[in-house]
């Protein structure tokens, strides 16, 4: 099946390499710093830059490659998880910092630390 | 499409102030700051886990500096903790990694919830909060060197010691009464890190609003961690808001 990642700004590395992949700038309240920042992150990757509606852009951008599916980083973001629902796009956890396993207790960091240090210490 | 060539930085960063004119509100600085995952690697072959253990709380310690590459994913959180674990003495140094994983589940799970008290403050301030940061204050002009020198690393490099952040946030939020939200919302803008996720819910472990007491600190344990440098050339060494012990500014902060 034909793929395209949608590349946001809580994954900007590569996903699946060889998919033709897409960013889109939208107004966030951004500092000249962090777009900056970003922008650099993004000339580092192949990926095409855009400005503008997230969710028409990265459908057309998915109909132009004649793709049916389209990938992205896994974030906890709510505002990106609700795009990536409204495009239908697949979110992908590709190296979280411990192997899923839970639900924890996040009442405070020290029940949940107590829960993952084993595993967080092991390589 | 936006452009991929450029001959310089600089005529990459006209460019953007061209595309992007409503981010100038924020002012028109660029950090040295590189983007891009070479420049994170670089800094990930210097993370040395023992001298950051031993020294992660002075400002010139051997922290990191890996937060934007983390924010925003051209480093993955499992890639660091294996680095760390490679390496003499990881523990608190994936300790402080999995504050992050922790912020972040805690963001999962409670969304724009961030942007309120998660709990009632456990120490009832003398008066009513303000709702916006002080000019003075995100003009850098309280003419305390350490606040105002903060405020201008923070705005000229978009970033901030981790201890630093949380000096300053005591400050904003203890001493000068004002919600944590309007302080968050400044360095959220600021910094290249800028993550609703770590910032909102540290904001609220100082503020106590996730956290079972609210976070002071005083003059000597900041000059202690900032060898001084602040407090030898400050205009306010002798009304210094800080020089008393945290008995005294716990009963004058929160009596």
């Amino acid at each position: 099946m034909k793929t395209v990642v949608w590349m946001h700004e809580d994954g900007l590395r590569p996903l699946l390499p060889g998919a033709p992949a897409i960013f889109v700038f939208e107004d966030k309240g951004h500092s000249l710093k962090r777009i900056v920042f970003l922008y650099e992150c993004l000339l580092e990757l192949d990926v095409v830059i855009a400005k503008g509606d997230v969710e028409m852009l990265v459908r057309k951008f998915a109909a132009e490659h004649g793709a049916e599916r389209i990938v992205t980083t896994f974030t906890e973001c709510p505002r990106i998880t609700a795009q990536a629902r409204e495009l239908g796009a697949e979110m992908v956890n590709d190296d979280p910092f411990i192997a899923a396993a839970g639900p924890y207790d996040l009442k405070r960091f020290s029940r949940y630390w107590q829960r993952v240090e084993r595993k967080a210490l092991q390589l | 499409m936006m452009r991929r060539e450029f001959g310089s930085r600089e005529e990459m960063v006209g460019y953007l102030k061209a595309e992007f004119p409503e981010a100038l509100v924020h002012g028109e600085a660029v950090s040295e700051t590189r983007g891009g995952r070479r420049a994170a690697r670089a800094l990930f072959d210097r993370v040395n886990p023992d001298r950051y253990a031993r020294s992660r709380n002075f400002l010139s310690g051997a922290v990191t500096r890996l937060g934007p590459y983390l924010r925003h994913g051209v480093l993955t959180m499992g890639e660091v903790r294996r680095g760390a674990l490679g390496q003499p003495n990881p523990e608190k140094l994936v300790q402080e990694y999995a504050w992050r994983d922790y912020w972040r589940r805690v963001y999962g799970q409670i969304g724009e919830g961030v942007w309120e008290d998660r709990e009632e403050p456990k120490r009832q301030g003398r008066v009513a909060q303000q709702r916006e940061l002080p000019a003075e204050v995100a003009a850098a002009e309280t003419g305390l060197a350490c606040m105002d020198g903060f405020v201008a690393e923070l705005k000229a490099t978009g970033y901030l010691h981790n201890h630093a952040r949380m000096w300053f946030a005591a400050y904003v939020i203890h001493w000068r009464r004002v919600r944590w939200q309007a302080a968050a919302q400044f360095f959220l803008t600021h910094l290249l890190d800028g993550d609703p996720a770590s910032n909102n819910l540290s904001f609220q472990w100082v503020a106590s609003t996730f956290g079972s007491k609210p976070y002071i600190f005083n003059r000597e344990n900041l000059e202690k961690y900032t060898a001084g440098e602040y407090c030898r050339g400050c205009g306010r060494n002798q009304d210094c808001p800080f020089g008393k012990s945290y008995e005294a500014i716990d009963q004058e902060l929160f009596r």
